[in-house]
């Protein structure tokens, strides 16, 4: 499901109907409390909750890279940060396109 | 248990190791109905059916068999299973058993082995295990003030417990200089933050009262078990520095011993990284939310301490066999609780065991007594 949004160069999460929490990538159940969910679309703009630059991979991505944790609008999605690095606050925004060989989201730091 | 580090021996050796310990102590292994095993990763040595392959490197065949696995929190599962398994009444005892044989493979293969613990969208983000706790490492020190030294404080005391524990990974001290400047994994985690790569293998015998009390080695209570889950990765918790699996594992425990945090006199915890001691003081109700990096750095959690944690060095200095370490906990806490830990006894009467697989994704506790 994932895989298919992003294919269309979108992000999606879950809304659920029952306790209103969001989480990401969507999925019918709320991981929050069981209820059912619908799904909604990511925010483009966030906010770096926190970060790391990675210097031991596992051989797929080239070191040092910069991932991050980052909050758009209620969704909080992980990601990895194309021209990091970046700082707790910093403001980002996430794109689809290719990282390292596959169609995948990154994010990258609003300047 | 086995000796702990880079061993030549594969599982089965490694598990044959731990076995003829048990039987040394003077334990009759061969009373197990059942015997559990916890695995991380058929990736190491390309091998499933530990379960199988426990049994018949024991000598225990045709007995009931099979692997449990949660990560990192596979040993302390299969604790949990043997101990269900006695409890319910369906055996009379059995066999808990933890191995991994990691040093079989090289660091990208066990990062990469490891990262299947998180979620396929941090896994294709390039969010390995260490950059997941180091993004939890990040977000404590900006809410609370802690620094990347009160964290290697963690480690210092850690492998300075190890200098007495021979069968420990590093029985060797190291001091905060060197831990602050060795090389970045995922920054702020640096080498000496995190737990090695390890082998080894170690082993519990699960019984009745009934055959507990005939035995003619001193067996220790499992007082109480309690196991609890969390989200898969870290992002999608409220808050990053709060690992409420622990804490509701940590708290159903308590409620089934009838015990608070105050009667804990020792305790093994999972330091996979220095930050994860930290948040454990805390969803231990050792320390308050926020407060726990001030344990280690005031001494409080070193052997001579109010709270000796990680006697055993932990998984930082005793090591890391990933499926092993949650039954390495409880070898420790039986030999602290037995006063045959030699040179690191804390004469402690009660003892609690955190054991967690993922980023604390599952979280499982237990809490034994002396006999």
């Amino acid at each position: 499901m994932t895989l298919r949004y992003i294919a269309e160069g979108r992000l999606v999460g879950g809304r659920c109907t029952r306790c209103g929490g969001a989480f990401f990538p969507y999925s019918p159940i709320c991981i929050h409390c069981g209820g059912e969910a619908r799904p909604e679309e990511v925010p483009r703009s966030g906010v770096v909750l926190s970060y790391s630059v990675v210097h031991v991979s596992n051989g797929r991505f080239k070191t040092p890279y910069t991932v991050a944790i980052a909050k758009f609008g209620d969704f909080q999605l992980p990601g990895y940060v194309k021209e990091g690095p970046v700082d707790i606050g910093d403001e980002v925004v996430w794109e689809v396109g290719e990282l390292e060989g596959d169609r995948w989201y990154y994010f990258r730091r609003l300047r | 248990m086995s000796r702990i580090g880079r061993r030549e021996e594969d599982s089965r050796l490694l598990l044959i190791e731990a076995y003829r310990e048990l039987v040394e102590m003077g334990a009759d292994p061969t009373v197990a109905e059942a015997i559990y095993v916890g695995v991380q990763s058929e990736v190491y040595e390309h091998q499933i059916m530990y379960g199988t392959l426990a049994a018949e490197a024991l000598g225990l065949l045709p007995r009931e068999a099979y692997r449990v696995e949660a990560c990192a929190a596979a040993g302390a599962l299969a604790l949990r299973s043997a101990y269900m398994a006695v409890k319910s009444g369906e055996v009379k005892a059995a066999l808990a058993v933890g191995v991994e044989k990691m040093t079989a493979r090289g660091t990208e293969a066990v990062t990469d082995a490891l990262m299947a613990a998180s979620h396929h969208i941090d896994q294709r983000s390039g969010v390995t295990i260490p950059a997941h706790y180091a993004m939890v490492a990040r977000r404590y020190m900006h809410q609370y003030g802690a620094t990347e030294e009160d964290l290697c404080m963690v480690a210092v005391k850690n492998h300075r417990h190890a200098v007495r524990n021979p069968k420990a990974h590093f029985q060797r001290a190291i001091t905060l200089e060197e831990c602050l400047a060795s090389r970045p994994i995922a920054a702020p985690i640096k080498l000496y933050d995190a737990a090695p790569i390890s082998d080894g293998a170690a082993i519990a015998l699960v019984a009745s009262e009934e055959v507990a009390r005939k035995a003619p080695t001193p067996a220790v209570e499992v007082v109480a078990s309690a196991v609890a889950t969390d989200t898969l990765s870290a992002s999608q918790r409220p808050d990053l520095t709060y690992p409420r699996a622990v804490a509701e594992a940590a708290s159903k425990a308590y409620g089934r011993a009838g015990l608070t945090p105050k009667a804990v006199e020792v305790a093994e915890v999972h330091d996979a990284f220095t930050i994860n001691e930290v948040l454990m003081y805390e969803a231990l109700g050792f320390a308050e939310r926020g407060g726990g990096y001030r344990l280690a750095r005031e001494g409080a959690t070193s052997l001579e301490g109010s709270i000796p944690v990680n006697p055993s060095g932990g998984l930082k200095a005793r090591g890391h066999p990933i499926g092993a370490t949650g039954l390495a906990q409880i070898y420790e806490l039986y030999l602290q609780l037995t006063g045959r830990a030699y040179g690191r006894n804390t004469g402690a009467r009660v003892g609690i065991a955190v054991n967690e697989g993922g980023v604390n994704s599952a979280a499982v506790v237990h809490i034994l007594r002396a006999p």
